[in-house]
C-alpha cells in the first residue's frame, strides 16, 4: 500500500518521500492529530521518510494537537517540509516550528518544488 | 473607508493585548478572510493566548504532567443542566440522575449563580464578542465544603435555542483568591522557596527539556553532564526542572519514551524488542517492566489488541 485516502488527508508514498496533502478540516484537535500519526505509521511500514506536508487547505491545529504533532508526530520522520499559501499559514507554521519545536528538521515553503529539493538532503 | 476599517481592526489588536495583560486568555481577535499584516498579528495573538492559557492555567506544569481533567457541563436557556461529564458528577458527589435535568442553581453558591446569570445575559447584547466568557463558580457538592472553580462558558445557539457549555478546572487548594488561578497572589505563593528566580535559568531548563525530547532514542546522560552542557548547576537543574514541569528529569525521559513506544506498538508491526532498543532501553525485560508500571499491562497486550 502506498496510498491512503482518509477524511482529512491524502497520504502517498512516492520516490522515498511521504506526501501528506491535507483536505479542509474544521476542527483540528488532539484526536485528529493521533489519527494522523496512526495513519502515517500504517503506510510507512516501519520506515522513516522525509515528509512533504501540504497544508494549504487546513485550519490550524489547537494547542494540544500542536504539542502532540511536535513530539509524537515526529516519529519515523527524517524531516518535514510544509507547503503553505504565501501569507497567513506561513506565519502560523512559523509559530508552530518556533514555539512547539518539532523534533526533526522542519522548514516552510510556498513552492512544492523547493520543498522537494529540501527533502532530498534527508 | 479602508483606513477607518483598518483603524478599527488595529483597535481590536490593542484590545486583545490589554486582555492578555489582564490575564484573560479566553479572548480572541475576530478574524476575517483578509490576508494582511493586521490579520496575521491577530492570528498570532490568538495562538499566543492559547499557549499562555495552557501554561498559566496549569501553573508550573507546561502542559506536561498531572494536569487535571476539566469538568464540563451543558446548560439550557432556563439554566437546567442537560448534560455533564463524569468529572463534574464526581465533583458534586451526587449520582448522575440527581444532577441531570436539575437547575444549576441547586449546585452553585447563590452569589455565583447571580454572577453567572448576569454575565451570560449581559453578553447577549454584544453578540459579536459573546463567544466565550470567563467565570469563577463556587460549586456546592453533597455533604462537602464548597469548591471554587473557574471555567469558560461558551454560548451555543441551535434552532433558536441557546445553550451554555461550561468547562474548567477546580482552583487549586492553596489559591484562595477569587481572581482565578492566574492572580498575582497565586504566583506569589508559587514563587516562595523556588530555585527558579531568574528567566535565564528557566530558559536553560526549557532547553534541557527540548534536548531530552530530541534525544529520546538514547539513554539519558548523567545529570552532571547535562548541567555542564547547559551551564547550569546540578542542584538548580534537578530542582528547577521538577518545579517547572512537575516531573523529574529521569521520569520525564522515561515517560516520553514509553509514550512513543506505545504509539509504535499500537501502530506498527515493529517487534517489541526493536522498539525497546530504538528508544534507548538497555534491555527488553526492563522496558517491559517499566511499561507495565505506566500502562498497567505489558507491551504484548497492546500489540495483541492491535492485531
Amino acid at each position: 500500500m502506498n496510498f491512503l485516502k482518509t477524511t482529512y488527508a491524502e497520504i502517498m508514498l512516492k520516490d522515498g518521500v511521504l506526501f501528506f496533502t491535507y483536505l479542509p478540516i474544521s476542527n483540528f484537535d488532539i484526536r485528529l492529530a493521533e489519527q494522523i500519526v496512526r495513519d502515517r505509521l500504517l503506510i510507512q511500514k516501519e520506515q522513516a521518510y522525509p515528509v512533504l506536508c501540504d497544508i494549504r487547505n487546513v485550519s490550524f491545529p489547537d494547542v494540544k494537537a500542536r504539542k502532540y504533532l511536535a513530539i509524537e508526530g515526529s516519529l519515523l520522520t527524517k524531516a518535514v517540509a510544509y507547503v503553505v499559501v504565501p501569507y497567513m499559514s506561513t506565519h502560523l507554521t512559523r509559530f508552530f516550528i518556533e514555539v512547539n519545536q518539532p523534533l526533526v528538521p522542519t522548514k516552510i515553503f510556498t513552492e512544492k518544488s523547493e520543498a522537494l529539493l529540501y527533502l532530498q538532503k534527508f | 473607508m479602508d483606513d477607518s476599517v483598518n483603524l478599527q481592526r488595529l483597535e481590536e489588536l490593542r484590545k486583545m493585548i490589554l486582555k492578555l495583560a489582564c490575564g484573560d486568555f479566553s479572548y480572541r481577535v475576530e478574524l476575517n478572510n483578509k490576508q494582511d499584516d493586521i490579520a496575521s498579528f491577530g492570528l498570532m495573538l490568538n495562538l499566543l493566548a492559547e499557549e499562555l492559557g495552557s501554561f498559566l492555567t496549569h501553573p508550573n506544569a507546561f502542559g506536561e504532567k498531572d494536569l487535571q481533567k476539566p469538568y464540563a457541563l451543558l446548560i439550557d436557556n432556563e439554566f437546567n443542566i442537560i448534560g455533564a461529564n463524569w468529572i463534574f458528577i464526581n465533583l458534586l458527589k451526587y449520582s448522575k440522575d440527581k444532577v441531570i435535568n436539575q437547575p444549576i442553581q441547586n449546585f452553585i453558591h447563590s452569589n455565583s449563580y447571580k454572577n453567572f446569570k448576569k454575565q451570560v445575559r449581559g453578553d447577549q447584547k454584544d453578540t459579536q464578542y459573546a463567544l466565550v466568557i470567563k467565570l469563577i463558580l463556587i460549586f456546592l457538592p453533597f455533604n462537602s465544603a464548597p469548591i471554587d472553580c473557574w471555567g469558560y462558558c461558551y454560548k451555543l445557539t441551535s434552532f433558536k435555542k441557546s445553550y451554555y457549555f461550561i468547562r474548567g478546572l477546580c482552583i487549586l487548594n492553596h489559591i484562595n483568591s477569587f481572581e482565578g488561578p492566574i492572580s498575582s497572589q497565586s504566583f506569589h505563593t508559587q514563587r516562595v522557596n523556588t530555585v527558579l528566580q531568574f528567566q535565564a535559568d528557566i530558559q536553560k531548563i526549557r532547553a534541557v527539556h527540548q534536548f531530552i525530547l530530541e534525544h529520546l532514542h538514547e539513554p539519558l546522560p548523567p545529570i552532571s553532564t547535562i548541567s555542564r552542557l547547559f551551564h547550569i548547576n546540578e542542584y538548580k537543574l534537578k530542582k528547577g526542572f521538577k518545579e517547572l514541569y512537575q516531573i523529574t528529569i529521569f521520569k520525564f525521559h522515561l515517560e516520553k519514551r514509553l509514550d512513543q513506544a506505545m504509539v509504535m506498538i499500537k501502530n506498527t508491526p515493529t517487534s517489541l524488542k526493536v522498539i525497546s532498543y530504538s528508544l534507548g532501553f538497555k534491555s527488553f525485560p526492563h522496558f517491559s517492566r517499566v511499561f507495565k508500571i505506566k500502562f498497567g499491562s505489558p507491551p504484548s497486550h497492546f500489540r495483541k489488541n492491535n492485531s
